[in-house]
């Protein structure tokens, strides 16, 4: 009880704290910086790594990979962060990179908010996705940009909800004098968009992949995301960049990723077929496995409530009633 | 899924279909789904300053005072301070808590009590959702009879959720209920002396939760899935066993635009000659398709369970759910 009296208590603190912010403007608006620092996992292909927690006004939003790639006439971006601050440090970081030439083209790898909300700085006209990832940012975007602002306060400054203006559905692209092969799949969200870099064999997997760090599930569909798990293990590459943690040569962010689905599939299952409550079900331990995983306990809690009223449906045995 | 690396996701035509149709016959469908959007996503709180939710929740105070045939001028501080004084402090200090304790656990003595559990998580992940399992086992262990289970939503427009009568069960009850904003859990448990042992926990919750339409009525058919029934019955020990029960219903509270109030308000379980087992008074916090989990105490040789449910529009549920014999963990 007092445990909890004091979280929340800071919470409250926290959440005052960033009100302020808020209202003071422009001159403390200039203190957040994302510091953001990308590294060349490859010939000229950076990686911006976020870190491996939760959104908190203390990050920022910053908790996710985005990457960019010099391509020979201009630059080739990967989702964009979490907020127009993130975007607008990222396209200093860009010319800082490669300075002089052009953004070509954005891809947006899912609808989750971390990964396009910086879209915002962006030409419109150059930002792509398959249209189910479309469709989803217009159906939530307002509605996960309104809570983003809970979360993060001023952080999210001026942020707003930009669609893709490009529907792909080709397997293959050239931009700018490089060819990407694309990747329509789902399982994380219901579409989940995965790039190949043809050239340096980085596959940049969106949030179908997380490495040492729980994967999230408010959208999810454990049988689909099984199967895109699939067909990424089957694709050639030479490293993949996932949407959450380091990068990955040999594929330890599929084995990752699907032990956990396995996981947290069999013990939701089993769960309830013993007719236990959510809350019982959140109680199970995570296995010393997963000890290297972090916000497991969180992302497990979380998932209990995503997911079990599914398996409820699927598993709880039909009655006959008498009306 | 779409077998081939290649294949375009299609976006299920069915879907948008029927978010259109919902979005024409009820305008406020929109922000109903935003709502749900977020609570999925993040299920952090509304983020009240303590000052904002102290002064909605005094207006509150003020309101029900004077529902209560009180005149606004009679709460003063120094009343309010008076009646408070019958009750013991509130570990939790929400602002509602003499309201509640004067409607709800007036008629005996209060005490707060750790042997009454009340679990529930911090946030709530979806406000439409919030599971709670309540175990007050541990009276019983002491020799208390628990007569009542009665939960409540303190910060809730409608606060109380259900109330359980263990005639034959543990006093133990798994329900979810609907969060209209960040909120204790308060759980009042009362034994056989008269006396009301309560415990509770804090939800922060985004807002809505009771205001914005079930998801049934996103599907016209609805009404042909109404009280259709899953449930699971196992035997835990020679003595007691574990329900899990989950029905159709759309559980509206009123609140929604345009939505008259419709839920389930009884769940009666009983053996086969008719002994009461437990009994459950659901309220319209109670979350859509509601899912109780219950123990009833029912010897090897019982081997039937019979279930009565009514809703407020007088529709009757009823089946009778085979008990193994056998203990499964
Ligand atoms: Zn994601």
């Amino acid at each position: 009880m007092h445990l909890l009296k004091h979280s929340r208590r800071a919470f409250l603190k926290a959440a005052a704290g960033s009100c302020a912010c808020a209202l003071c403007g422009g001159a403390n608006a200039r203190v957040l910086k994302y510091e953001l620092l990308a590294s060349e996992v490859e010939s000229k292909t950076w990686v911006v790594h976020g870190r491996n927690e939760y959104f908190s006004f203390e990050n920022g939003g910053n908790i996710v990979n985005t990457a960019f790639i010099e391509v020979p006439e201009g630059v080739v971006v990967i989702d964009t962060g979490p907020s127009k601050r993130f975007g607008e440090q990222l396209l200093d970081l860009i010319s800082q990179k490669i300075p002089g030439k052009p953004v070509l083209r954005v891809y947006n790898t899912h609808h989750h908010p971390d990964h396009f909300l910086g879209n915002q700085v962006f030409d419109p006209q150059i930002i792509a996705a398959p249209q189910g990832v479309i469709d989803n940012i217009e159906a939530e975007g307002d509605a996960l940009t309104d809570n983003m602002y809970r979360l993060l306060g001023d952080w999210m400054r001026g942020t707003d909800s930009v669609a893709p203006t490009q529907a792909l559905d080709a397997s293959q692209e050239n931009v700018g004098g490089r060819d990407f092969s694309l990747f329509y799949l789902s399982g994380h969200t219901s579409s989940d968009f995965v790039i190949r870099d043809n050239h340096t064999g980085v596959l940049f997997s969106g949030d179908l992949l997380f490495m040492y760090r729980a994967p999230t599930t408010p959208h999810a569909d454990i049988g689909d995301w099984r199967q895109s798990l699939a067909m990424l293990r089957d694709t050639d590459r030479d490293l993949i960049v996932p949407g959450h943690g380091p990068g990955d040569e040999k594929g330890e962010a599929i084995d990752q990723t699907l032990d956990w689905l396995d996981w947290l599939d069999g013990s939701l299952r089993d769960a309830v077929e013993r007719g236990w409550t959510m809350n019982e079900a959140m109680q199970l331990p995570i296995p010393e496995r997963f000890n290297s995983i972090a916000v497991g306990k969180t992302e497990f809690e979380r998932s209990v409530v995503h997911l079990y009223q599914k398996y409820e449906d699927e598993l709880m045995p039909a009655i006959e009633i008498v009306q | 899924m779409k077998n081939s690396l290649f294949a375009m996701p299609t976006c299920s035509p069915a879907t948008s279909a029927n978010a259109n149709a919902s979005a024409s016959i009820r305008p406020d469908m929109r922000k109903f789904r935003a709502l749900r959007v977020f609570a999925l996503l993040f299920g952090l709180c509304g983020i009240l300053s303590p000052a904002s939710l102290l002064a909605t929740s005094d207006i509150l105070a003020t309101a029900t005072a004077s529902g209560n045939s009180e005149t606004a001028a009679n709460s003063t501080v120094a009343s309010r301070a008076a009646r408070a004084a019958r009750f013991p402090a509130d570990p939790l200090e929400s602002v509602m808590w003499v309201y509640m304790a004067e409607r709800f656990f007036s008629d005996g003595e209060v005490i707060f009590d750790s042997r009454v559990s009340v679990v529930t998580p911090q946030y709530a992940e979806d406000q439409f959702y919030v599971p709670v399992t309540v175990d007050a086992t541990a009276l019983e262990a002491d020799g208390h009879t628990v007569e009542q289970i009665v939960a409540l939503a303190d910060l809730n427009p409608i606060p109380h959720i259900l109330t359980m009568e263990p005639h034959k069960a543990s006093a133990f009850v798994g329900f979810r209920a609907k969060l209209q904003q960040s909120s204790p859990i308060r759980v009042g448990v009362k034994t056989s002396d008269g006396t009301w042992h309560v415990n509770g926990a804090w939800v922060d919750a985004a807002g809505g939760g009771c205001t914005a339409p079930a998801a049934a009525h996103g599907n016209p058919n609805w009404m042909r899935t109404l009280g259709k029934t899953r449930a699971i019955a196992r035997r835990e020990t020679d003595l007691l066993t574990r329900l899990s029960l989950r029905m159709r219903h759309p559980m509206d509270t009123g609140l929604a635009h345009g939505i008259p109030v419709f839920y389930m308000s009884d769940i009666k379980v009983k053996l086969e000659d008719g002994t009461a087992l437990a009994d459950v008074q659901l309220f319209e916090p109670v979350s859509e398709n509601p899912t109780l989990t219950l123990k009833p105490k029912m010897a090897a040789t019982d081997s039937t369970m019979k279930v009565f449910a009514r809703d407020t529009e007088g529709n009757e549920f009823r089946f009778d759910l085979a008990v193994p014999a056998e203990i499964s963990n």
